[in-house]
């Protein structure tokens, strides 16, 4: 607030009883500026509930390994002898009460220690790491495609013409929902990649080999996203205060920009933050039709190898990853909209 | 001559009546025609056994694949391995179809029954609920899937499991939301000074609310847990060989793409079939019984 | 041809068209407008209106009767799909152009200001109070920062908002009913308009708020010199504020003329059912002879003879806070009531006064924190002295035995007191039939059996008037009075000893209201039910009752037989809430 550009505020009661106007208050010339609100408390308590949902997850995947029988069976061939099982079973620790390899098994995801994968010699995390890069790509533009797509359908169908189509790209999206991910993707493939031979069928030796992926995810996560952005839209419209605005005199531009779309902005950020478990799971699964050298194929090969300390390393990545970005989306939501009304 | 700048070319749909008439229609039409669909389909499916000849593994590498059409013993096709294409359609859907409808009535009852005892209950009981939804919900149905399947339990009453576990919650979340809002109401209030015992109250007047919206619930949650239930097979964590459903079907068809698309291309068309007409008639219904409220669309995703 | 003759002519073509003659001096002249809906049916039905610069003009009638819609054709804001098929408006003589052009956005809309129902909708959720005016004062950015700054804090000024610098940084969901208000009037007068339409501005409002919102609209008014459209269906504001007055019915006008001589002598039939409908100071009380005797019985003062029926003492409830940082709210503080036996009582009080609590903990249906309601003279909930008195228990529990037996006492006391709320939408279940609802509590009580059960319901439906063939419907397809009826008749279902109403008649329209209102009456004679009635509307609380409490804040700051009460309230609170009835000697005229 600068002191030396100020204005003088007339005081009302001065000029009604007809006194010389004596300045009271002066006023600053800058409008003022609003903080938002931080919350510590709430978010410490959001963290903690991540926490939780984390350890639940890790105690899951604790419980299956130990409960589908000796996992030493799957480190050792079918002609291992009852001797032979028994002392691997000693010396890798499994004989010991559940609790005791509960604790232990805690420290070690704590620590990043998962043990060696079995197919490739090197620590698991190491492994999982590695394909981390390439699904994160994968799901970035996968998420921005649908981004795209679903809120340009969704305005498209909410302030286009009818008579010239505006609505058909959503309809097309809505349809095309029913189609489940790993079998978008399928079409999508044959079209493009081997009837077509735009683009290659698989692998990430080149960025062309993006496309097909990312398409695939825009796909599955632009129809709720542009739903939910063409029914915000419209009902924002209809909303009292766009009568106040234009009562005000303002361009109809400016109406539609400050009052109707600022509206719909929250639960198109809401919504976008509820597809991210659409993306997480279209994403694995996607990697496995087109070969994409990521996370969700290192998984489901090693499910099938049984390599069980990258599954588990994978997992608890996976995990936080979701978590994280979840916590972010949720604290990008309330910057958009202080109100807490978050739940479209 | 519009006073308002007409911004959007839509109405709102809670205004003119004969608006809302016609929408009715179409939303009726819509509902038959959904309904005949899947009726067809679960009938197709249950009359498995007199539609198709022979059985859905009978191998014949001599008959290689057959394109769909072309054959009148094969109508649909063959398989790389010569099994018919018709045959493994009907039993296929009979797998994926009781999977996903035990799963999706399961996780109703469940998800209605929690649901309703802690809206109505509220405190202690309620919280708990939530968090326990809140917690599951932080954790994509893959990674559970993953961690339950993939550390080694296969076989349908895990994969029934993990898919009752994925969609329960939006039964919970539906019917706690309602309640809750509805044990406010007068006409609650009013039945306790009559005297009205809790599971009166909640089975006459609470249930019938919730009614409406778990059905409609429940053909969208059926959708949802087809469309899962063939990811799954897909990656190979649903259904195991010999068992074989939609989803694997695509799977072992994928590797013959270029040269005989259909075998993986028909499965996947049965699926999406089935999913959207369920998904429309779950629209039908909404639109139908909709008491003037818009129900978000992201409520029901 | 110059403009002027291009306004004469227009004004001179609405004359012939019409058949009326345009008032030359008038800002805005109405003729022949037709209002129709999406639908093509008229809501408003050739209307002639006319307001000279600086008058204020109101217009009245029930809801639907197309006030509202009137307004708002004229201030070029008709919602979508509604439009004006007919009939000219002209504005400073020149015929208004299409809402949607900029024409009408650079001519018209800097000359006039609507002042909206309900504020809290009103205002955009997400921006600062500064922002939304500031929009106002200057939608295209045309003045510099500095000046538009500087115009947007004198009307936070002129508003009357306290404590501006911080108010400025807030969205609506932080502020209150009342400062929302004041922040849709400083938007309304922004660019010094010279019309003012005000759409019942006050209804969203508690009764003190709504004297000063009017207040500052009148004098904003007399220091524009504008006019005021005012559109509202209560007719005690009209007689205070507006100058001149516009009866509206069924979309069109059946009377109009000088505030003052509508409301004492009424041309119209309609009119003076209106006027007959509304409950002024003087209006004769329905059950004035029974009314008589109880106030003369309370007059003085409790005594040992007096026949109780119901007596709550020392009542204190608090609920739980529901925002973290917040104390615990403490609804009704060291509240005591009674009512005698065949009385009528009544509670009135602000929206958070806490009176709706004080029924529900009369009724059994709260737990209070500390104080004991007692039922014919046994204690029915609350704590007595330090023993906690379970519901419906007479008595420390030792004393009664087995469950059973404390179970049937419970739910005889339970049904000696019942309920009619105010809304019917909550009211009754909206999938049960109202016969239905109403056999509920019988049903419940298992003691007829269905045939029997079926002539209650057909008895009771009687009782209240309504017909039978109503019963097999749904609350949905009747109207508020008639649910209003259905709630009633079920609350009698038991044949309660007291009958508990919160608000029965503010959700209607006055003429529904005076026949509820009958229909209490009526009751009250006839069966001798103990009636407690609870209501923000003064007027009509004291049609019905003898004995009155009047709460604030949680507190009851005042309390004795009506008629005193009313002749000579006390409190300010209570001095301001009789201010508030039409017919009323201390309302001023504008």
């Amino acid at each position: 607030m600068t002191a030396a550009a100020t204005v003088t505020r007339h005081d009302p009661e001065a000029r009604a009883s007809g006194t010389s106007a004596a300045p009271a208050t002066t006023y600053p010339v800058r409008r003022p500026v609003r903080r938002p609100h931080l919350g510590l408390a709430r978010l410490a308590a959001r963290l903690a509930a991540s926490v939780a949902a984390l350890w639940v997850l890790v105690t899951i995947t604790f419980l299956g390994l130990r409960l589908t029988g000796n996992p030493v069976l799957a480190l050792v061939g079918p002609e291992a002898t009852t001797e032979q099982i028994d002392s691997l079973t000693t010396a890798l620790g499994y004989d010991r009460p559940l609790v005791v390899q509960y604790w232990d098994f805690l420290q070690g995801v704590a620590l990043g220690h998962f043990g060696t994968s079995v197919q490739y010699g090197r620590p698991a995390l190491e492994v999982v790491l590695g394909r981390l890069p390439a699904t994160a790509t994968l799901a970035v533009t996968g998420i921005l495609g649908g981004l795209l797509l679903g809120a340009g359908s969704g305005w498209l169908a909410a302030f286009g013409r009818r008579r010239y189509g505006a609505g058909v790209p959503l309809a097309v999206l809505t349809a095309i929902q029913a189609f489940p991910v790993f079998f978008k993707g399928l079409v999508l493939m044959l079209v493009f990649a081997v009837t077509l031979r735009w683009f290659p069928t698989g692998g990430f030796t080149s960025w062309a080999g993006l496309v097909l992926p990312a398409l695939t995810l825009a796909l599955a996560t632009a129809p709720a996203i542009g739903r939910v952005y063409r029914v915000n839209l419209v009902q924002a419209e209809h909303q009292p205060h766009v009568q106040t605005a234009v009562a005000k005199g303002l361009a109809p531009s400016k109406v539609r920009r400050a009052h109707v779309v600022r509206n719909a902005l929250l639960p198109l950020s809401t919504i976008v933050g509820l597809q991210l478990a659409t993306l997480f799971g279209g994403a694995l699964i996607i990697e496995k039709v087109f070969s994409w050298p990521g996370l969700g194929q290192l998984v489901f090969n090693s499910i099938e190898s049984q390599d069980y300390p990258v599954v588990l390393a994978s997992t608890v990545v996976i995990g936080i990853a979701f978590l994280v970005i979840t916590l972010v989306t949720d604290e990008v939501n309330r910057l958009i909209d202080p109100r807490g009304e978050s739940r479209p | 001559m519009t006073a308002l700048p007409q911004l959007t070319g839509q109405r709102s749909s809670s205004r003119a009546t004969p608006g809302r008439a016609s929408s009715r229609r179409r939303a009726t039409r819509r509902l038959w025609a959904a309904g005949s669909v899947l009726a067809v389909v679960v009938l197709a499916v249950s009359l498995a056994p007199l539609l198709a000849h022979g059985s859905p593994d009978a191998q014949d590498l001599s008959l290689g694949a057959i394109p769909p059409l072309e054959s009148l013993a094969h109508p649909l096709g063959t398989d790389q391995l010569g099994r018919d294409l018709l045959a493994r359609l009907l039993y296929g859907g009979r797998s994926v179809l009781v999977v996903a409808g035990l799963a999706a009535v399961l996780a109703g009852v469940v998800g209605l029954a929690l649901g309703m005892l802690a809206g109505y209950v509220s405190g202690a009981a309620d919280t708990i609920l939530s968090r326990v939804t809140e917690i599951q919900l932080a954790i994509p149905t893959i990674l559970l899937a993953i961690v339950v399947i993939g550390m080694g339990a296969t076989g349908v009453p895990v994969l029934v499991l993990v898919l009752v576990l994925a969609e329960w919650p939006l039964f919970f979340r539906l019917s706690r939301g309602l309640v809750s809002r509805l044990r406010t109401q007068a006409y609650v209030t009013a039945a306790k000074t009559y005297g009205a015992s809790s599971a009166r109250i909640v089975v006459k007047h609470l249930g019938r609310a919730v009614l409406p919206t778990a059905v409609i619930a429940f053909t969208l949650t059926l959708a949802n847990a087809i469309a899962l239930a063939a990811s799954l097979s897909y990656i190979g964590l649903g259904v195991q060989p010999p068992q074989s459903d939609w989803g694997s079907m695509v799977a072992q068809g994928q590797s013959e793409l270029a040269s005989s698309w259909w075998i993986a291309v028909l499965p996947g068309l049965a699926i999406a079939v089935f999913v959207y007409a369920a998904n429309r008639l779950g629209d039908g219904l909404s639109t139908l019984w909709s008491t003037g409220r818009t129900q978000g669309d992201a409520e029901i995703v | 041809m110059s403009e002027h003759a291009t306004l004469t002519a227009d004004r001179r073509q609405a004359d012939a068209e019409t058949g009326r003659p345009v008032d030359p001096a008038a800002l805005v002249s109405v003729r022949g407008l037709r209002v129709v809906d999406p639908a093509g049916s008229p809501v408003v039905d050739g209307v002639d209106l006319d307001v000279r610069p600086g008058e204020s003009v109101a217009l009245v009638g029930e809801s639907g009767a197309g006030k509202t819609l009137t307004v708002k054709a004229v201030a070029g804001l008709l919602p979508t799909g509604v439009t004006i098929a007919d009939g000219t408006v002209l504005f400073d003589g020149a015929p208004l152009p299409d809402p949607a052009s900029p024409d009408f956005r650079t001519r018209v809309r800097p000359h006039v200001g609507y002042v909206f129902q309900d504020p809290m909708v009103a205002l955009h959720p997400l921006q600062t109070t500064f922002r939304q005016i500031s929009d106002a004062v200057d939608p295209d950015r045309s003045l510099p920062a500095a000046e538009r700054n500087r115009r947007t804090w004198e009307l936070f000024d002129l508003v009357a908002l306290k404590d501006p610098e911080t108010t400025a940084r807030k969205i609506p969901s932080e502020l209150s009913g009342g400062m929302c208000q004041r922040v849709v009037i400083a938007i309304a007068v922004a660019r010094r308009p010279r019309l003012l339409v005000a759409d019942e501005p006050t209804t969203a409002l508690d009764v003190t708020v709504q004297a000063q919102i009017l207040d500052l609209l009148t004098d904003l008014r007399t220091r524009l010199g504008a006019a005021l459209l005012l559109v509202s269906h209560d007719l005690g504001l009209v007689a205070r504020y507006a100058q001149r007055v516009n009866v509206f019915r069924d979309g069109q006008i059946v009377e109009s003329g000088e505030t003052t001589s509508i409301l004492q002598a009424p041309e119209q039939e309609y009119t003076r059912s209106l006027l007959a409908s509304t409950p002024l100071l003087s209006s004769p009380r329905p059950n004035e002879a029974l009314l008589a005797t109880f106030e003369a019985a309370r007059s003085g003062g409790p005594g040992p003879d007096d026949d109780v029926v119901l007596e709550g003492t020392a009542l204190t409830k608090s609920f739980p806070a529901t925002r973290r940082g917040k104390a615990r709210a403490t609804v009704v503080s060291d509240v005591s009531v009674r009512a005698l036996a065949g009385e009528a009582v009544g509670i009135v009080g602000e929206s958070g006064s806490g009176k709706s609590t004080l029924v529900n903990l009369l009724a059994g249906v709260l737990r209070p924190d500390s104080g004991l309601v007692t039922i014919d003279g046994t204690p029915a909930w609350g704590t007595e002295g330090r023993v906690r008195v379970p519901f419906g228990l007479g008595g420390p529990r030792r004393a009664l035995g087995s469950r059973r037996a404390r179970a049937q006492v419970a739910a005889r006391a339970r049904r000696a007191a019942q309920l009619a709320f105010q809304d019917a939408w909550g009211s009754l279940d909206p999938f049960l039939s109202v016969a239905d609802s109403i056999a509920e509590p019988l049903r419940v009580e298992g003691r007829l059996e269905a045939a029997a059960r079926e002539d209650a319901v057909a008895s009771l439906l009687a009782e209240v008037g309504l017909a039978r063939e109503l019963g097999d419907r749904l609350p949905s397809e009747l109207s508020g009075g008639q649910r209003q009826r259905a709630g009633i008749a079920r609350a009698l279902a038991l044949d309660p000893r007291i009958l508990f109403a919160d608000e029965p008649v503010s959700a209607l329209d006055v003429s529904v209201q005076a026949r509820i209102v009958d229909l209490l009456a009526r009751l009250q004679r006839d069966r001798g039910t103990t009636l407690v009635l609870v209501s923000h509307d003064l007027a009509v609380v004291r049609l019905l009752t003898s004995y009155l409490y009047v709460m604030r804040d949680g507190r009851v700051v005042e309390e004795g037989p009506t008629s005193q009460v009313v002749a000579n309230p006390q409190h300010p609170f209570t001095v301001e809430l009789v201010r508030s009835i039409p017919g009323s000697p201390a309302a001023p005229s504008c």
